[in-house]
């Protein structure tokens, strides 16, 4: 008796789920192409030049508010941009840049562009904010670069096959991407040597 | 599940019973907690970021938060009940740790519960088995390291060790004043550590088998109470009562947000407690199948709470104390059952205390696991870093303190720092010029032995933690300048930079 009612039950409740989330991809899908067509809009066509030569924060400027404002709403170029200006300004001779935290803006909107699926985003949240190569390699660097890796980027897979050789990294950790990477490599590629390298010997673990 | 003893023999005379052992036992364990609580350990950053600091926050006004409160996914009970004890250190001697060694130490003391559940468990069965228990409980490193800690895991095993001793006598004995109160510490557990869930039900479900009319609704009302304490504490410190219950599960566990902590194998849990154990598994194992047999209700509250936990990508030994906790508890208890059965086989041992030879043999099997690896990685877990920030503390005139390129993040907080001043974070490329532009806004920096070149000329380095370390692993150096502070931290106030770096 319950048997009739449960199957039917269980097709509807599936129908609804993949509906609803057909639906929310959608949606997020829509969102993000309206945000990217926002940025598009902003004039930032040789802002960086001049806003790096005066020294301020680019969201204090109309073009950079909004990309700020496209970057908020879901837009991963916008975010990519920011996170390029103040990865600039990090490097910039003018002086005014010491007073300003260009790092952590930097940090700030790759991420952004890293949570909303760059696969350049999500390597450069990971290798900027990797810089002491005498220290484990923090977890939530490790995620971005395979998230970066699983998305076809190199630099990133070569990245932890590197902190794995020198024991930054716990190989327990390695244990879905290593699966992953037995799936997806193909011989003679990248991936292919970077799964060769998480069988070897590593360094000691750093603690 | 044993039965209560009835301690009358077939005369009707009265038998001893174990009770009066447990002083000393609890003596014993007080000691080994208090022990704990003076020591500057911090197993994990939550300990700091997610129950402490929001504590002194509420104090001080200072703190610095954690993503997890930008994001609301924890609760502000543990806070609120640390809170009272951080306050009465802090009013007492104010320039020292008092407020953190009473808090810990208030912690080891409420744990004093494990002792006594794990001796009432085992006088179900016998005077012998009480006091091995009770002794276990007291001198087991896993459950002695875990019981001064502020942290979640700590505090639910402090809870849910007490309420399953409740459950085991409530099932037998329904009584709506037992059943209310074990609904209280089920609730308090379930609002500590909401992922114990599954086992608390079981718990729960236990208690009220012996008479549901009886006992359900209390215990439910004891919950409720509970749950409503949680509210009260969200609500008094501005946030939405419970809603981090939700959003904690949302997005640690639904968005997987969790994961980027690191992941492990589902069985990474089973391999860890091996490694643990490693040699003592060879008592610990057919101890705790021989005492599965006398408690397997127990069993099956560790193995749910293992299963359970072993379905999350993110896995932390931790996370699993109260696994742990139990599982030593049933061995302790089939340590007895099998040294019987040793003794009708082999005469010598008939001869021997057996109560001696199991409490020095238990307690030898502890001081190995808390003296190998990977166990005794943990004696030094946070240790430099906030024995060094308490030093920044008390560097006289300190007036604004820099953290520059410190690998750990976060690590700056006020409860160990202990003094009000504005904290500041510089990293990256260009955080070398950057301490010289706002060189007037700090006089101490804490930076890596390596660091010291890049830092303005007027600082000299105090001390270096670990300085038996290469040079490049001396992660916390103390450096301080002569005179006072001018200006604000800017943009490189920590609790900004830390935002932004998504810490």
């Amino acid at each position: 008796m319950t048997g009739r009612f449960l199957a039917p039950l269980a097709m509807a409740c599936a129908a609804l789920a993949s509906c609803t989330s057909q639906h929310g991809d959608d949606l997020a899908a829509g969102r993000t192409a309206q945000a990217e067509r926002a940025f598009a809009v902003c004039s930032t066509a040789g802002l960086s030049e001049t806003v790096l030569a005066q020294g301020r924060p680019v969201e204090d400027t109309p073009a950079g508010a909004c990309a700020v404002k496209a970057a908020d709403a879901g837009s991963v170029q916008a975010a990519l941009f920011l996170g390029d200006f103040y990865r600039a300004a990090s490097t910039h001779p003018n002086r005014a840049w010491d007073r300003i935290d260009t790092f952590g803006r930097e940090t700030h909107w790759y991420r952004e562009a890293a949570k909303r699926g760059s696969a350049r985003g999500q390597f450069l949240v990971a290798s900027e904010g990797d810089r002491h190569p005498y220290m484990p390699l923090h977890d939530n660097l490790l995620d971005w670069y395979i998230q970066s890796a699983r998305q076809g980027n190199d630099q990133a897979a070569l990245a932890i096959a590197r902190a794995y050789k020198l024991g930054r990294i716990q190989p327990a950790e390695l244990h879905d991407f290593r699966a992953w990477l037995a799936r997806n490599a193909r011989p003679g590629t990248v991936r292919a040597n970077v799964a060769a390298v998480l069988e070897e010997d590593h360094a000691p673990i750093i603690n | 599940m044993p039965a209560p003893r009835d301690f009358t023999d077939t005369t009707g005379r009265k038998i001893p019973t174990a009770w009066h052992a447990l002083a000393p036992i609890l003596g014993v364990a007080l000691v080994f907690r208090l022990a704990m609580a003076s020591q500057t350990i911090v197993h994990q950053p939550d300990e700091i970021w997610q129950y402490l600091e929001p504590a002194w926050g509420r104090l001080t006004g200072h703190w610095i938060v954690a993503w997890e409160f930008h994001e609301g996914i924890r609760g502000w009970l543990v806070p609120m009940l640390l809170t009272p004890s951080l306050a009465l250190g802090h009013a007492i001697a104010p320039d020292t740790m008092l407020h953190l060694w009473l808090t810990r130490g208030l912690l080891g003391l409420l744990s004093l519960g494990v002792v006594a559940s794990f001796f009432a468990m085992g006088e179900r069965i016998s005077r012998q088995h009480a006091i091995i228990a009770g002794w276990v409980g007291a001198i087991w490193v896993e459950i002695f390291y875990f019981a001064a800690r502020p942290s979640g895991d700590g505090i639910a095993l402090t809870l849910t060790v007490p309420a399953l001793c409740l459950a085991m006598r409530l099932r037998e004995r329904p009584s709506m004043s037992l059943a209310g109160m074990l609904g209280l510490l089920l609730g308090l557990a379930f609002i500590v550590r909401f992922q114990y869930a599954p086992a608390l039900a079981l718990i729960g479900l236990l208690a009220v088998s012996g008479d549901p009319r009886r006992t359900l609704l209390p215990l439910a009302g004891g919950s409720l109470v509970a749950i409503a304490l949680g509210a009260l504490a969200d609500m008094a410190a501005g946030a939405p009562p419970l809603l981090w219950l939700w959003r904690n599960f949302a997005i640690n566990l639904g968005e997987n947000r969790s994961a980027s902590f690191g992941t492990q194998p589902p069985w990474w849990y089973v391999t860890q407690i091996g490694a643990t154990w490693h040699i003592a598994m060879l008592v610990l194992l057919p101890s705790l199948v021989a005492g599965a047999r006398r408690f397997p209700f127990v069993a099956l509250i560790a193995l749910v709470v293992i299963a359970s936990h072993s379905l999350i990508p993110h896995k932390e030994y931790r996370f699993v104390i109260l696994a742990i906790a139990l599982a030593v508890f049933l061995a302790a208890i089939g340590s007895v059952d099998l040294w019987k059965v040793l003794a009708g086989r082999w005469r010598a041992a008939e001869r021997i205390n057996a109560t001696i030879v199991l409490c020095v043999l238990w307690f030898l099997l502890s001081a190995v696991i808390g003296a190998t690896k990977p166990f005794s990685a943990y004696w030094g877990n946070g240790r430099a870093a906030n024995t060094l920030l308490a030093k920044a503390g008390r560097v006289p005139g300190i007036c604004g303190l820099a953290l520059f390129q410190e690998p750990d993040l976060p690590m700056a907080n006020y409860t160990y720092l202990n003094r009000s001043v504005p904290v500041m974070l510089l990293e990256g490329r260009r955080s070398a010029a950057s301490a010289q532009a706002m060189a007037p806004a700090f006089n101490v920096i804490i930076a890596p032995r390596l660091a010291a070149p890049q830092l303005p000329a007027s600082y000299r380095q105090v001390e270096c933690l670990q300085p038996h370390k290469a040079p490049e692993k001396q992660k916390f150096c103390l450096f301080a300048r002569p005179g006072s502070c001018t200006g604000t931290p800017g943009d490189f106030d920590y609790n900004t930079v830390l935002r932004r770096l998504g810490h």
